[in-house]
């Protein structure tokens, strides 16, 4: 079994992040309003700093940074080769770090999986907590409607017509619609939700429950079955899901795995990679629900920063 | 195939046995094969649902119906699964009674938004989806055939024996000399991986090795070949059609269209969720012709009296399968159900239902000193104060609330209709001892009829009480032809009687009006969250359905509402903007109106409106009635302000305009405010 705790994460300061930054080759970043990611990137003292403007944020012309690329169209595949044609074919040459705290989850996951599962190209991910969230609890990250729930691009995999014991993992994150939609469109699936424990803060794990609760008609008679993992440590994510589907695997059978990572973008990242390392040509995949818009700015404050430092394995 | 696992029973043994709730499971999908065996309930007359939906037909069905209609369950029932269990029980003959092997299919579980743009072209996805369905589909078949063959006792694969033919059916060789049911797992890998990979290397390399339909019919055949499923029926029951996009649903047309002997199709589907009938040819499957539709919510609202019997017979069987009610007592159940919930005594003069106002005395009445400020304000016919006392107290009924509560609404129409106040009262008084008395001629009468409920309502509410929506036979009503609903009131109201620590289901102990109010409305919040479909029209569905429920509530309960029982509304959509047309339809697809198919004359013109009732189970939201019976004609303006988001600005006035008519001191049409609104 692979034990991805091995890889390292730390700490880090702003002033912590001007020295060690400077051995990046290329630093990448979500471009929205928020102090965490802009601050960030000021810090960063990389060889090569891209600002990436992602569409769902909804910012002008004028709004984004000058020399950023900014992406014409919709999907997360054309928007990694739109990037690559924009950055040059030898962006991926010397160290990359990417800072995850602003990206959209559909994008990140598929440059993860596209990295680690096909490039096989380990990678520096940085991720910042805010002081505060802009409404606390209340606070909404996604605007509109869920237009669609469907795989992420290059994370299909190969589902089998035996369904009978297929299972839905979600990360849980705050948006109820979000999780009652991708639990709707499993209705067959046994769901088990991941949530994070530790919490980035002390009163968001209660909060995320009581805010699933209110789709408990979706998760069904299973809205109780849940597991943990701390929502700022991506490889315990990678190494409980690993765990928790093998127990899925050994004592009740498992047809088609389906992985939705709704929760924090460490979490994210930690579900991107399980299945980059383990399940890409398995009957997995990840499934996302795609609303029209985000928020670009929905924190206030840095706090700390997390370093984590992404390695290939060998499945 | 293998039925889903244990964990469902995990589940329900985790919860302490006696807290253990019979309806916690609502939907079908969350069943294992025993449960939906357990758990099924045929329709009361008339061959069952067999005789309207019959998998051994040669016609394809689509099986329309609302979330919740019991369509899933229903195919499920119908499935090689179920079937599996029954020749268990039954011995391997059953399969050829039943005359069918039903293919079970959710088009879910093909993930078909996957087969569309990343660079490549629409054709190419949908030669590819074609190719992916047919060999999905064959699988399915293949692994049905085994299920059921060794569910008869039987060791060896079934299907192998079919490999050879199943294998001639690629235009191109295989290298393969595998079984068929592998072959094709590995073709479906190979497109997977291909699919997969596109998103990446931006090419799709894919090789077709069969010609549409050939793989799926040609394995019919070859399994209708062989002795142990001579004369059967192979069912394809493809269940959530909707999922599928309007391409995708072009092809199955394709194959209904020409599809073979020995395979029949059931398409289940969410109302409004077949986008198309049309096939890849051009032509168009017709209705009579080529497919026959049933939807199943408006078959249970037109068979009202077999839909209650069913939810009882539904509700029975629940109760006995969770171990609350022992067996033997499950045939006289349904026509005890009642007994559960509390309900308060109906009577003629209402005393039980208004037991809620204890003082008898003019000052202690709500809705006398409401009057009694209202003349004295506005003095019509210059009514002294010695006139207003005296109407007062014509009024007032010590003994009933309720009778005095319609003798003030008549009198509030007397006023209306600017007729002499102080007539009137009197007239209304003697009335009123009259209907006191057991007289049911009078006009008093007639209204008491129709507006019984609605007097309740208004005294509910100016008591600061809480709208009742109780007992057994309104949770039926309540679900209005979708059983789900029904299920979700009953779990929602033995969640509350568990935690206000109450009996459940015990002889002589009725689950609680608080619980029963509590568990309808969280289940209504449920059904406004929950229903629609993902995409912007439920936004725009739930919002103009909180705007109409906050209409009609304003109109319930003002001085003088001008029709009973209002929770449905009449319109003409030729006057209407494009916008407030489309979040009707999406209203009514996702279940929160009720449309009418006979529509309804309007009353001052000839022309034919639709009717539209808003669905039962949001009527606790805004403290309306689930009963039928009056009609508000919408004028265009307020149906736009209440169905077209960008002209919501206006419902404020409108209503104003509206409720001019309807309270205090009911400015008539000529004397209201011109209000142009410029919503049209």
């Amino acid at each position: 079994m692979i034990d991805y705790s091995i890889c390292a994460r730390s700490e880090v300061s702003l002033d912590g992040l001007r020295s060690i930054s400077e051995k990046w080759d290329i630093f990448l970043s979500a471009y929205n309003k928020s102090d965490r990611v802009q601050r960030v990137f000021d810090a960063v003292a990389a060889r090569r700093k891209v600002w990436l403007v992602q569409q769902e944020y909804g910012f002008d012309k004028t709004d984004a940074p000058d020399g950023a690329f900014k992406c014409s169209v919709g999907s997360e595949a054309e928007f990694w080769h739109e990037f690559v044609a924009f950055a040059g074919s030898d962006w991926m040459d010397g160290t990359i770090c990417v800072d995850i705290t602003g990206f959209m989850r559909p994008e990140l996951v598929f440059l993860v999986v596209w990295l680690l599962g096909v490039k096989k190209k380990p990678f520096i991910a940085l991720y910042t907590d805010p002081t505060h969230y802009a409404n606390q609890e209340n606070t909404v990250f996604s605007k509109g409607p869920v237009i669609v729930v469907r795989q992420i691009a290059g994370c299909e995999g190969t589902h089998i017509p035996d369904t009978g014991a297929d299972c839905l993992f979600i990360g849980m994150g705050y948006d109820d619609e979000l999780v009652r939609r991708v639990a709707e469109s499993k209705e067959d699936a046994r769901k088990i939700q991941m949530y994070g424990l530790p919490s980035l803060a002390a009163d968001m794990y209660q909060e995320s429950v009581l805010r699933s609760f209110k789709a408990s008609e979706a998760l069904g008679p299973w809205w109780e079955e849940r597991c943990f993992a701390p929502a700022n440590d991506p490889f315990a994510t990678a190494n409980v899901l690993q765990e928790r589907v093998q127990q899925e695997e050994s004592g009740n059978r498992l047809t088609n795995l389906y992985l939705s990572p709704l929760g924090t973008k460490p979490q994210v990242l930690g579900f991107a990679l399980y299945f980059a390392t383990e399940r890409r040509r398995t009957p997995s995949s990840i499934i996302f629900p795609f609303t029209s818009g985000y928020e670009q700015e929905t924190s206030k404050g840095v706090a700390r920063s997390w370093v984590y430092n992404v390695e290939c394995f060998a499945a | 195939m293998a039925s889903s696992v244990a964990s469902r029973n995990t589940m329900a043994a985790s919860t302490a046995e006696e807290l253990t709730n019979p309806f916690e499971v609502t939907k079908a999908t969350d069943f294992d094969d025993s449960q939906i065996a357990a758990t099924w309930v045929d329709l009361p007359r008339g061959g069952g649902f067999r005789s309207l939906i019959d998998p051994r037909s040669p016609v394809a069905k689509f099986v329309l119906g609302g979330k919740g209609s019991g369509r899933t369950h229903l195919m499920r029932y119908y499935s090689s699964s179920l079937q599996a269990l029954r020749i268990r029980e039954r011995g391997f003959d059953t399969l050829l009674k039943e005359g069918y092997a039903g293919i079970y299919v959710n088009c879910g579980t093909l993930n078909a938004e996957r087969f569309c743009g990343k660079g490549q072209s629409d054709d190419k996805w949908n030669a590819i989806f074609a190719y992916y369905f047919d060999l999905w589909l064959a699988s399915r078949m293949l692994m049905a055939a085994d299920e059921l063959w060794t569910a008869g006792g039987n060791t060896d694969h079934i299907s192998d024996r079919v490999s050879p033919d199943i294998l001639s059916l690629f235009d191109v060789s295989s290298q393969s000399f595998g079984s068929a049911l592998s072959h094709l797992r590995d073709i479906l890998r190979e497109l997977d991986f291909a699919v997969n990979d596109v998103a990446m290397t931006r090419e799709l390399r894919v090789t077709i090795r069969s010609s549409p339909g050939r793989v799926l019919f040609g394995t019919t055949e070859g399994l209708s070949r062989l002795s142990a499923f001579n004369g059967l029926r192979f069912a394809l029951l493809l269940d959530e059609f909707e999922i599928l996009s309007e391409a995708q649903q072009r092809y199955v047309n394709t194959l209904i269209r020409e599809k073979r002997p020995r395979v029949g199709f059931l398409v289940g589907a969410r109302s409004f969720g077949v986008k198309t009938f049309s096939t890849l040819g051009g032509e168009i499957n017709k209705e009579g012709s080529e497919f026959e539709t049933i939807v199943l919510d408006s078959l249970h609202l037109r068979k009202s009296g077999d839909y209650n019997r069913f939810c009882r017979s539904l509700v029975a069987r629940r109760l006995v399968e969770a171990g609350l009610v022992p067996p033997e007592e499950e045939k006289n159940l349904p026509d005890t159900l009642n007994t559960y919930f509390f309900e308060p005594l109906r009577t003629r003069l209402g005393g039980p239902e208004t037991a809620f106002i204890s003082d008898s005395s003019i000052d202690g009445r709500k809705s006398l000193t409401e009057l009694r400020s209202q003349l004295q304000e506005h003095r019509p016919q210059s009514l002294t104060d010695g006139d207003i006392h005296n109407i007062v107290r014509l009024l007032h009924r010590p003994e009933s609330p309720l009778v005095e509560k319609l003798a003030v609404y008549l009198i509030y129409r007397a006023w209306h209709q600017q007729e002499n106040l102080t007539e009137a009262a009197a007239r209304i008084h003697q009335e009123a001892e009259d209907f006191v008395a057991g007289g049911t001629k009078s006009l008093f009468a007639l209204t008491m009829g129709h507006f019984r409920d609605d007097m309740l309502a208004q005294l509910l509410r100016k008591h600061r009480q809480k709208q009742r929506y109780l007992g057994f036979s309104k949770f039926v009503e309540l679900s209005a032809g979708l059983p789900r609903g029904l299920i979700v009131v009953l779990k929602q109201t033995f969640r509350w009687a568990v935690f206000n620590g109450e009996s459940r289901f015990a002889s002589g102990h009725a689950i609680s009006e608080d619980s029963q109010r509590a568990g309808v409305r969280d289940a209504a919040s449920w059904f406004l969250q929950d229903l629609p479909g993902i995409g912007p029209n439920g936004a725009h569905a739930q919002r103009a359905t909180e705007r109409l429920g906050s209409f009609l509530r304003a109109l319930r309960f003002s001085d003088k509402p001008s029709e009973s029982s209002l929770c449905t509304v009449s319109l003409d959509r030729s006057t209407l903007s494009e916008n407030a047309q489309s979040v009707i339809d999406s209203c009514v697809e996702f279940s929160f109106l009720l449309r009418t198919i006979s529509g309804h004359k309007g009353r001052n013109t000839r022309t034919r409106k639709q009717k539209l009732q808003l669905h039962p189970m949001l009527c606790p939201l805004w403290d309306l009635p689930t009963s039928r019976r009056g009609v508000v004609e919408l004028s265009a303006e307020e149906a736009v302000a209440i169905f077209d988001e960008t002209k919501a600005h206006g419902l404020d006035a409108v209503r104003r305009v509206r409720l001019r008519r309807m309270n205090v001191p009911f400015r008539l049409a000529a004397d209201s405010e011109n209000v142009s609104l410029n919503l049209l």
